[in-house]
């Protein structure tokens, strides 16, 4: 074989090429340890962040993503009360006393409904102004007129809010609200500094990529889609408070895989991930700590009852939910990276998040595997197994779809286990799972489904009616918008979620979501799985502090950001 | 030559029309605003309301005659999840791609062309060999794999070898480090490597491949025999004769290839959080945001109309046989 020795103009070429790419090489290479170390400030972290929002504006759709919530808000903006860590309404720091009967702050049922809320001469707005009454009563016109707003639940009650004097805001409703301290409070209620929105109410332009006010321990330093920044507030009014560290940066790893490994080569100092069988193992490596803490999240094996699906029939319900171990789940596919979970034993509210679930005797304690219980209830819709095992009636088999997200590695490891076992209980099930969008955006709303397995969040207030109320099953009367798409409807229940979102006594509140509870189990509307567990991770060598303190609210680990330190 | 360039223009604009009454049509179909901002938990009186404020309610037509009447008055549009103007962060997507893709044309046009020259040049040779090997080798990683085991390679791996309290090189925060203040050129640089890398080895492979059998048909041809009877020296044979016509085809590849690029490298850019038009779009298409996807179209048919002609143009400058008008 005849080799042609190598021309030097291919020389040339050949050695250009390579010094494009060593140059290109050395930019990227150089400094590499060097440059990174000599721009960070001693005092500072860098968290990673699984989910990144679009814009920050604390009322419009952006703020319907848990991860802005925990960027920013929390920290940057006062809020009128907040949760605690069990779970309670408590006075924020902004206000002298959380408004009770006792102190004159809630008085009035029905249309004289108000609270009066006194606000702390302390507090003050980062420039030093004070945070007035007419802060407040521009928050709650901020919410109404703004485009765009994420929920104005709780805000359309309010008839006006009266500023008697710069600290005393007087919040009158149209009628009895018992989740008062969610507006305007709680988790998502905010308090806007008037004088920075000279255009008025209507804040849907604002508040795109920066916060150019606070009263919260931290201040937004700066926001993009590549990270956001908090450095303290050096005005706010509560010594407790005050943060520890001279900045927080978070960035996004929305890549599980490059999560990890940013957090085990030390590129961030925490994350905060999804808890995932296979993520548990890699985070086990020296210098990493882990904790599990409990959220507001459960998850469960939801049904449809929309007429003609398998799900309708209440005994086919029923035999279902004696047929699926739910015992078996825990131990398989939950316990393996989160050991302490538990059942779950209530429909959709979780224990610690208010007084509304038992850790232990809820409505689904009894609900465990049972063959006889099987066969009873089919057989009352005249059911029978075919020559194959499995259930049929007029010589028709009965098939049921499972739907999950596919790609979600943990809910199709379910189905792999469980299909098989319900198929010896006569249940034949297909897998009809459907990318997330899909699945929530489309066949969800649709009823496209007979049984799915998803995650739901519990809130603190008791309230399920947008979940579970007859008029809210998806439809031409809600636009289609409706969020009952289990497409249960029950007079019975309406009536009790009624009460429940009408009534303030607690008492008398928490017997109404017994009661409804006990007929959603009686009626096997869901099989209720574990309240889903949270899982914070972080580098011994960078973070201290009570960073293992989880919160009983959806506001995560981050709550006491100002009590974290560098190692 | 102005008048080729000039009708290739004037088609761009009905297939930029085309382009975005299909994308609007396909969004509409596939995605439905109003029920992306359900799986946030809106409140139903929310959602009504949204509609109507955002004109959701309207005929689709009528929606989609809005849009284009402003987008060519140079009003982009509003984001549906952000209720701010779209331009922004398009641009910064747009900005952030382009770097990244002609950082990268260069790198692995630069490697492939000549790979494939020499391997050509030195067919059957061990270096011809090694290297049509390694192109299939990279060819078949899929650029979410080599990305992850990229990551791995410089952090770990790295990490575990030398001790270093940092990567080798950064993956995480975009295009800049989570510390970096402002513009920084070698930072932004150290960013850029990773991505650069993961795209560029398939590329290579590809344009290697592609380069050699382009240099061996020309190698091959009786007009280069002649040239050499001729008298003339290898290197202006090689050179003069069969590079330049063993580059039409590459040219015309690498054309489209770069104008495609514009659109974003949805993988490559999702693994290193990479805040390009790949990103913009998955992220926006997520929330359903069509306002915020259609300039995106857009800019994206540009683009292709526009390297398409620069691709013509290129072709009749390396061939003078071919004539434009």
């Amino acid at each position: 074989m005849r080799r042609t020795p190598m021309p030097s103009p291919v020389r040339s070429f050949v050695a250009f090429a390579l010094a494009l790419v060593m140059t290109v090489a050395v930019a990227a290479c150089g400094g590499s340890d060097t440059s990174a170390d000599d721009n960070t400030p001693v005092n500072t972290l860098v968290i990673g962040a699984e989910q990144w929002p679009e814009c920050i504006n604390p009322i419009t759709q952006c703020s319907g993503a848990s991860w802005l919530q925990w960027l920013v808000p929390i920290h940057v903006l006062p809020r009128l009360t907040e949760l605690n860590e069990a779970n309670e309404f408590v006075a924020s720091p902004l206000l002298t006393e959380m408004p009770t009967e006792a102190n004159g702050g809630v008085s009035g049922e029905g249309k004289s409904f108000t609270i009066t809320y006194r606000l702390d001469p302390k507090a003050v707005w980062d420039d030093g102004t004070p945070i007035t009454s007419e802060d407040v009563r521009f928050s709650w016109r901020a919410v109404l007129d703004t485009k765009g707003t994420l929920s104005t639940a709780g805000y359309d009650k309010i008839r006006d809010v009266e500023t008697p004097d710069p600290h005393t805001a007087v919040v009158r409703f149209t009628e009895t609200y018992p989740d008062w301290p969610d507006v305007l409070g709680g988790y998502a209620g905010i308090i806007l500094q008037k004088s920075k929105f000279p255009a008025g109410t209507d804040v849907s332009k604002t508040m795109q990529t920066s916060i150019g006010f606070s009263g919260g321990p931290w201040k937004l330093a700066s926001f993009s889609a590549d990270k956001s920044v908090l450095v303290p507030n050096k005005r706010y009014w509560d010594p407790a408070r005050r943060p520890k560290l001279d900045r927080v940066t978070f960035v996004p790893t929305t890549e599980s895989a490059t999560e990890v490994q940013a957090l085990k080569t030390g590129q961030v100092s925490a994350i905060y991930p999804q808890p995932a069988p296979d993520l548990t193992p890699q985070l086990e490596t020296s210098g990493i700590e882990t904790a599990f803490g409990v959220t507001t999240q459960y998850e469960a094996l939801f049904m449809n009852l929309k007429e003609g699906r398998p799900f309708a029939d209440p005994n086919v319900r029923e035999a279902f939910s004696y047929a699926f171990d739910r015992n078996l789940f825990l131990e398989d596919i939950v316990k393996p990276f989160a050991p302490e979970t538990k059942l779950l034993e209530c429909a959709a509210w979780v224990p610690g998040i208010g007084p509304w679930c038992p850790e232990e005797g809820g409505p689904w304690a009894d609900v465990e595997p049972d063959p006889a219980k099987v066969e009873a209830a089919m057989a009352r819709s005249g059911y029978a197994k075919d020559s194959a095992g499995f259930w049929a009636k007029n010589g028709k088999r009965l098939v049921i779809g499972w739907s999950v997200t596919s790609g979600n590695a943990r809910r199709e490891a379910t189905q792999a286990e469980f299909i098989p076992l319900l198929a010896k209980q006569g249940f034949e099930i297909r897998t009809d799972n459907a990318d997330a969008d899909t699945f929530f955006q489309k066949r969800l709303p649709a009823g496209e489904y007979d049984l799915s397995m998803y995650i739901n969040v519990a809130s603190p207030d008791p309230a399920v009616s947008g979940l579970y109320g007859c008029d809210q099953i998806p439809g031409p009367a809600n636009e289609g918008a409706g969020q009952n798409v289990s497409w249960f409807c029950d007079p019975e229940a309406d009536r009790l979620m009624e009460v429940i979102d009408t009534t303030v006594d607690e008492g008398d509140r928490s017997t109404a979501v017994r009661q409804l509870d006990e007929l959603l189990r009686k009626q096997f509307v869901l099989l209720p799985l574990n309240p889903f567990p949270a899982l914070a991770a972080w580098r011994t060598d960078d973070v201290k502090g009570p960073v293992d303190r989880f919160i009983n609210s959806p506001e995560s680990v981050f709550w006491n950001l100002w009590e974290w330190e560098r190692a | 030559m102005l008048r080729f360039v000039a009708r290739r223009l004037a088609w761009g604009i009905p297939v930029l029309l085309a382009g975005s009454l299909l994308t609007f049509v396909a969004l509409r179909m596939t995605t439905q605003p109003v029920t992306a901002a359900r799986r946030l938990r809106i409140d139903p009186a929310a959602i009504a309301r949204y509609r109507r404020e955002l004109g959701l309610d309207r005929p689709l037509l009528e929606q989609y005659a809005g849009y284009v009447a402003r987008f060519f008055r140079g009003d982009l549009g509003t984001s549906f999840t952000t209720q701010g103007p779209v331009w922004p962060e398009l641009r910064t997507a747009l900005v952030n791609s382009i770097v990244l893709a002609l950082v990268a044309a260069v790198v692995y046009m630069a490697i492939g062309i000549a790979l494939g020259v020499v391997s050509a040049v030195r067919q059957y040779s061990w270096f011809d060999h090694a290297t049509t090997g390694l192109s299939f080798v990279g060819l078949s990683l899929p650029p979410f794999v080599f990305g992850l085991l990229c990551i791995v390679a410089v952090g770990t791996w790295y990490q575990n070898l030398t001790g270093a309290s940092q990567p080798l090189l950064p993956f995480v925060g975009g295009v800049y480090s989570p510390q970096t203040q402002g513009f920084d050129l070698a930072d932004r640089a150290r960013h850029l490597a990773l991505p650069v890398i993961v795209l560029s080895v398939q590329q290579i492979a590809v344009y290697s491949r592609y380069m050699r059998t382009g240099m061996l048909e020309t190698l091959g041809s009786d007009y280069l025999r002649t040239a050499r009877a001729k008298g003339l020296p290898e290197r202006r044979v090689i050179f003069r004769h069969a590079f330049r016509n063993a580059l039409i085809p590459v040219v015309t590849f690498a054309a489209i290839d770069i104008g495609a690029l514009a659109g974003g490298l949805v993988v490559t850019e999702q693994i290193f959080g990479y805040q390009g038009m790949g990103k913009y779009f998955v992220d926006n298409y997520h929330n359903a945001d069509y306002p915020a996807l259609l300039p995106w179209v857009m800019i994206v048919i540009l683009f292709v109309v526009a390297f398409n002609i620069l691709a013509d143009i290129a072709y009749a400058w390396l061939d003078p046989r071919i004539r434009v008008g």
